[in-house]
């Protein structure tokens, strides 16, 4: 099959698919490299922290038990205004606390068995995430290049005329220019649903601060909390004034009774210890894509209602999927590999795109030792980094610097193999002079 | 084991419609038939698993279809190849080139495809949210229409801006696109 486009087309099609993807390829390398090693967050944490507590079940009043300890321990501080309780999983088998301040691991009692430790994992999905910047220019940073990852699938389906007669070509044993245009052409062609599934799903997240703040600005005078309360529900009213913290089992109990066929993962406290406190439970629906539905319930335990994530609107159940595709949990380990695999594919579609554009470069007689010394250092500077900041993490322990390591170590390797490259420059240079004067 | 029948003869049908594919687009010829067949036996496999386990089925089997896909890529990177000179006109650099009839400031380039048409896409995708909500569609479909709509329309755009020669017209579709959209702002605010 071949799709007909005119030769002038492809050609402003490959221009286009160059441009876009030479501005975008060394953040899009390793927004896609960590991405794909973010597919195993829960894994992670569970490596680093091997020690911790862990459990298929534990019971509602152990869970109570673990919340009255911990803010027991806050008493003196000033108070939480959000509790997380994560419940065990299949992926993540712990129970474990967040409060505004800290994140401490829960023992089948509910007694604190230990401040929860995964500062790595965190580096990681802060890395994809945000590139470890300020979340409103990094999140958005990722949304636009992943809105570009779009952009370059289009241009590179319209780049390549011959896309499914050649879908199972794959010379990669020339070792040549064609070998490496084969890879990035056959990984790129039959990841298209996945990286596009991926890209979207990314930038939606990515660009809420543009485009969230759109809708807000226009609609909601500003406020993005309102523009969200129609898709995710909204916060009730506060009430300061001291109450005794709600007590979660009758709630995890009515989940038990009411809903035997989801499975709730996380508590969430709002304003605990307050009048105005109040509960949601997240619980996820298995086989859906969604992350989940949120359960309301209030102080005293009484079910409120759902915030429609499973059975609303098409759009909220549109948004409640983009989590859970985006980062593969939606399968077990299967969809993790499956994951891990076209997110590798991805990774090196992007490093070959540019060796594919350095080739021709070349084939023109116009090479670009810089560029490709520099960029081979990228390609290989983003795992090398990954892998130095987690031997940090085993050696010197949950507090070693890995954003400092990791940027570090990519830009010192780009720096070396540019000294490299004009030092090799320099003597084929002296060599040329010397071969010319015989 | 009955619940999960429907999603094996989806996940078969998908491995089955890939085969069929390679067998297709392997031969000398092109084969009608075997490639309708190929992508009929692909959609049968949706089809299949969107009636028995709706989009989280689909997400799996199009992963499974997927890896098959994979597995057909890892027998040719196998094979010995040929090394003989490759026919690469199609991916020359001289060709890419050829376009750039005029020299444009790469500057402006950037300027008009990137924040540019993010601007427009946004406007659009807020003016898809009135037309949602004036056709009584609810708050939360048209809120989420702005957030899922701006990562379809600003790389389409953007692409379709790369494909223009003339700056006159890039500036157009923008400037198009945009004024068409701000209207609607005026007819934001909540449900109509």
């Amino acid at each position: 099959m071949t799709i007909a486009l005119s030769k002038e087309t492809v050609r402003k099609a490959i221009s286009a698919h160059s441009a876009l993807g030479l501005v975008c390829c060394a953040l899009l390398y390793l927004i896609c490299a960590t991405g794909t090693a973010i597919v195993l967050y829960e894994e992670w944490q569970r490596f680093e922290q091997h020690d911790a507590p862990e459990m298929t079940a534990i019971a509602p009043a152990a869970i109570q038990r673990g919340i009255e300890n911990v803010l027991a321990t806050e008493s003196d501080g000033p108070a939480t205004t959000h509790l997380y309780v994560h419940l065990p999983t299949d992926d993540l088998p712990r129970a474990t606390i967040t409060t505004d301040t800290q994140a401490v691991h829960l023992d089948r009692n509910g007694s604190i068995a230990m401040p929860e430790e995964n500062a790595w994992a965190e580096f990681l999905l802060a890395l994809h995430y945000r590139l470890n910047l300020p979340a409103v220019v990094g999140m958005s940073l990722v949304g636009l290049f992943g809105a570009m990852l779009v952009a370059l699938t289009i241009s590179g389906i319209a780049a390549h005329p011959r896309i499914f007669r050649d879908a199972f070509r794959l010379r990669a044993r020339r070792g040549d220019d064609v070998a490496t245009l084969d890879w990035h052409n056959r990984l790129a062609v039959w990841t298209i649903p996945f990286v596009l599934a991926i890209a979207l799903t990314g930038t939606m997240i990515g660009l809420f601060y543009i485009s969230g703040s759109g809708l807000a600005a226009a609609a909601y005078g500003g406020d993005s909390e309102a523009a969200l309360a129609p898709v995710f529900g909204g916060e009730p009213e506060g009430d300061a004034s001291p109450a005794p913290i709600p007590d979660v089992a009758p709630a995890l109990s009515y989940m038990e009774r009411e809903y035997p066929g989801t499975r709730p993962y996380y508590v969430i406290l709002h304003d605990p210890g307050t009048a105005g406190q109040h509960m949601q439970i997240v619980a996820e629906h298995p086989r859906r894509l969604i992350f989940g539905e949120y359960y309301a319930f209030s102080g005293d335990g009484d079910f409120r209602g759902t915030a429609g994530m499973a059975d609303g609107t098409v759009g909220q159940q549109l948004a409640a999927s983009t989590y859970n595709l985006h980062f593969g949990n939606y399968g077990g380990l299967p969809v993790k590999i499956a994951y891990i695999l076209f997110g590798l594919a991805m990774t090196t579609v992007v490093a070959t795109g540019t060796f594919i554009w350095l080739d021709k470069r070349e084939r023109a007689g116009k090479p670009s030792p810089y560029l490709r010394a520099s960029w081979w250092s990228l390609v290989i500077g983003v795992p090398v980094g990954i892998v130095a900041t987690f031997v940090a993490r085993l050696m010197l322990g949950n507090e070693a610097p890995f954003v400092a390591i990791f940027w570090t170590i990519c830009l010192l390797t780009v720096g070396v193999s540019l000294l490299r490259c004009k030092r090799r420059q320099l003597s084929l240079e002296g060599r040329e002079r010397a071969f010319s004067r015989t | 084991m009955g619940g999960d029948t429907p999603i094996w003869i989806a996940a078969t049908l998908a491995i089955a419609g890939v085969a069929v594919l390679r067998l297709s687009w392997g031969k000398p010829q092109r084969s009608t038939i075997l490639n309708i067949a190929g992508w009929v036996t692909l959609l049968m496999a949706l089809v299949v698993v969107d009636s028995a386990a709706g989009e989280w089925g689909v997400a799996i089997v199009a992963l499974v279809a997927t890896f098959a896909a994979c597995v057909a890529l890892a027998f040719a990177a196998a094979k010995p190849a040929r090394k003989g000179r490759a026919k690469t006109i199609r991916t020359s650099h001289r060709g890419s080139s050829q376009v750039a009839v005029a020299r444009r400031s790469g500057w402006v380039t950037f300027g008009i495809v990137g924040p540019l048409a993010l601007v427009a896409s946004l406007l659009l995708a807020l003016a898809v949210r009135t037309l949602i909500l004036m056709a009584g569609g609810a708050e939360a479909d048209g809120n989420v229409a702005v957030l899922a709509a701006v990562p379809v329309t600003w790389p389409v755009l953007s692409f379709a801006l790369l494909m223009m020669t003339r700056r006159t017209r890039q500036v157009a579709w923008v400037a198009g696109i945009a004024a068409l959209s701000a209207p609607f702002l005026l007819l934001q605010g909540g449900p109509a």
